[in-house]
């Protein structure tokens, strides 16, 4: 979808950007991470043009995109800015209705696709169709930021830093919509950032830059686990391991686990538990609602009448959920296994604390 | 006019103000009396002080005017890429005709064309331009860098940016700039009566010239008068425009 070919830019005699080749396929969000002043903006700025590079070229959709008019180019691309840069004299959606308008959209479908954008990132159209960027959070004005690159459907957006300048509370939720939003649309994404833990949780392919040149480009998994320089490792930092957790869902370590309903006879669990020290207990829709220890004086009755009950978030994870929420959940409530629950909510298995260090 | 929607106390009351004193001068009576010599005439009699506002009035629009679609064009010329280079020779020409007096400017332009009401508005006209196009610059630059960067992005043609962006916000400042320029030369027009040209300045000369307080006195409080409605007025379209931005 877009291909960099050999791009180098030159400010006077200052290369900013050294020669760098790049593919980023259909559909595929790649985020370009780097020491500030590294080119990655002025690599964006190639993209649409607003750069021109010195040598090198690059293909959208394999046309070469020094022979489109910028004008023309840059309507069909969405551009995303740190600092946002809404106009302020204009509405949120009058904002947002920008590029429609000069590519002279039908009043009656600028009016809808507003209304369907501002849903889509999340803002209320009653709330917020009307309302002047300088009424809003940073949180919503990068939002409503967001909503006017995507105005015209383009196919391909460039984002710098689009989340650089916010709280990391509203950077977290910004970037939870993002990985939404790019689940339902599937656009191709060059997003820009410093920020590791960003390129990580957003990335499907990081490139990572340094003084203008590519160190090193793969997946998020790739970049952890094989980083092939002294640079790399430092910039993904020395928790490594842990961020590659985050990374890792928590099926890939759920085992099978043996569990008995609070109806079951208490002598047929002490059974099941056999030499283990404790088992699962479920309720009558097979959802976690407790475990029954070993050690108990002569039982009689059911395990109802002997098992401890506790609240379901306290000690089960989401099979889809990364292993780092279970470690983190493990830690906060200190025990060492946590139950594997599906979307059902119904018992999978459990995750263990050992077998997260001995199989990681 | 959508100006006068939400009617404006203030400004009726010194519109009704100055038409009432252009009316009848002879209101602040025992004013001139206190201040006159003896035997003196007590009201300026070679012209009603209305027609002589009417004078004042054409002599400011028509100067201020000329002022404001050159300066406006001159600043905006200077902004873009292509006039840079001449940004630093009319800032400086324009502060230097401000740090002329007006009455030396007054006094070169009579030399050019003559006695009258040319010269004057000659001179008020090169007079009113710097701070027009000091207001321009100044709007328009502070319009911030990354707005025009995301205009641009978005493939907004370089009019489209100037039309679209730039000028809306840069109007409340441009405004800003036309409003000082106007009531300076309302203040300034006055000394073009010394050349002939009437207006409020007339009254004020005579005064001047046969110690008649009464004289000066109602040119002064007519021009004042006037200067005060006119920036109350151009202060209300100021905030009309910014009205938009909230
Ligand atoms: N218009 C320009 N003129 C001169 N130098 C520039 C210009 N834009 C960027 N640079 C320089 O190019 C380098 C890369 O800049 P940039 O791409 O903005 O870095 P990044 O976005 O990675 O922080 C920096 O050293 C910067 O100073
Ligand atoms: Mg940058």
């Amino acid at each position: 979808m877009i291909q960099i070919k050999n791009l180098t830019k030159n400010y006077n005699d200052y290369a900013a950007v050294k020669d760098i080749s790049l593919d980023i396929k259909k559909g595929e969000l790649c985020v370009m991470i780097g020491p500030s002043g590294c080119g990655k903006s002025t690599t964006l700025k190639v993209l649409n043009r607003l750069e021109t590079p010195t040598e090198g070229s690059v293909f959208i959709n394999g046309e070469d995109i020094s022979n489109i008019d910028p004008v023309i180019l840059r309507r069909g691309i969405g551009y995303v800015i740190q600092n946002v840069g809404l106009f302020p004299h204009m509405t949120a959606s009058e904002n947002i209705a920008t590029v429609p308008q000069l590519l002279k959209w039908d009043k009656n479908k600028i009016g809808e696709r507003v209304e369907y954008l501002l849903n889509l990132v999340g803002l209320e159209p009653f709330e917020y169709s009307k309302k002047y960027p300088a009424e809003l959070s940073g949180g919503e004005a990068q939002r409503v930021g967001v909503a006017r690159a995507l105005a015209a459907d383009p196919e391909v957006l460039l984002m710098d830093e689009p989340f650089g300048a916010l709280d990391p509370i509203t950077r977290s939720e910004l970037q939870r919509s993002l990985v939404k939003i790019q689940s339902e649309l599937k656009k191709t994404i060059l997003f820009v950032t410093h920020d590791i833990d960003e390129a990580i949780l957003l990335a499907d392919m990081v490139v990572l830059m340094k003084d203008g040149e590519i160190v090193q480009s793969g997946s998020p998994t790739q970049m952890l686990e094989f980083p092939v320089n002294k640079f790399v490792r430092d910039f993904v930092g020395t928790d490594r391991a842990l961020k590659r957790l985050s990374l890792t869902k928590v099926e890939t370590f759920c085992k099978p686990a043996p569990y008995v309903s609070l109806n079951t006879d208490i002598s047929n669990a002490v059974e099941m538990i056999d030499n283990g020290i404790y088992i699962w207990v479920v309720d009558e829709n097979e959802k976690p609602c407790g475990w029954l220890d070993a050690y108990m004086d002569e039982p009689t009755g059911f395990v109802k009448d002997y098992c401890t009950i506790d609240s379901f978030e306290n000690f089960t994870v989401s099979k889809k959920q990364s292993v780092k929420e279970a470690l983190n959940k493990m830690i906060k409530s200190g025990v060492n296994q946590l139950v594997v629950v599906d979307g059902d909510e119904r018992l999978l298995g459990e995750i263990s604390i050992d077998d997260i260090i001995q199989k990681s | 006019m959508i100006l006068f929607k939400r009617a404006d106390k203030k400004l009726f009351l010194m519109l009704f103000a100055l038409m009432l004193f252009a009316i009848l001068p002879e209101l602040l009576m025992p004013l001139y009396k206190a201040t006159a010599k003896i035997g003196q005439d007590l009201v300026y009699s070679r012209a009603p002080i209305l027609s002589l506002l009417v004078e004042h009035i054409w002599l400011t629009l028509f100067s201020s005017g000329l002022s404001a679609i050159f300066g406006i064009m001159l600043g905006v010329l200077v902004t873009t890429k292509a006039g840079e280079d001449f940004k630093q020779v009319v800032t400086m020409f324009g502060s230097i005709g401000q740090t002329l007096p007006p009455v030396a400017v007054l006094a070169i332009a009579a030399g050019f064309v003559g006695y009258g009401t040319k010269p004057t508005l000659i001179a008020l006209f090169l007079y009113g331009l710097f701070p027009i196009i000091a207001g321009t610059i100044a709007g328009l630059n502070a319009v911030g860098r990354d707005i025009i960067l995301a205009a641009e992005g978005m493939g907004m043609t370089e009019s489209q940016i100037f039309l679209k962006v730039k000028l809306p916000l840069a109007a409340e400042v441009i405004i800003a700039g036309v409003r000082t320029s106007v009531v300076i030369n309302i203040g300034t027009a006055t000394i073009g009566a010394a050349i002939g040209a009437g207006g409020l300045g007339a009254p004020i000369m005579a005064g001047l010239i046969n110690d008649n307080f009464p004289f000066i006195i109602q040119g002064g409080v007519a021009v004042g008068l006037l200067a005060v409605f006119t920036d109350r007025l151009i202060s209300l379209f100021e905030m009309r425009i910014r009205a938009y931005r909230t």
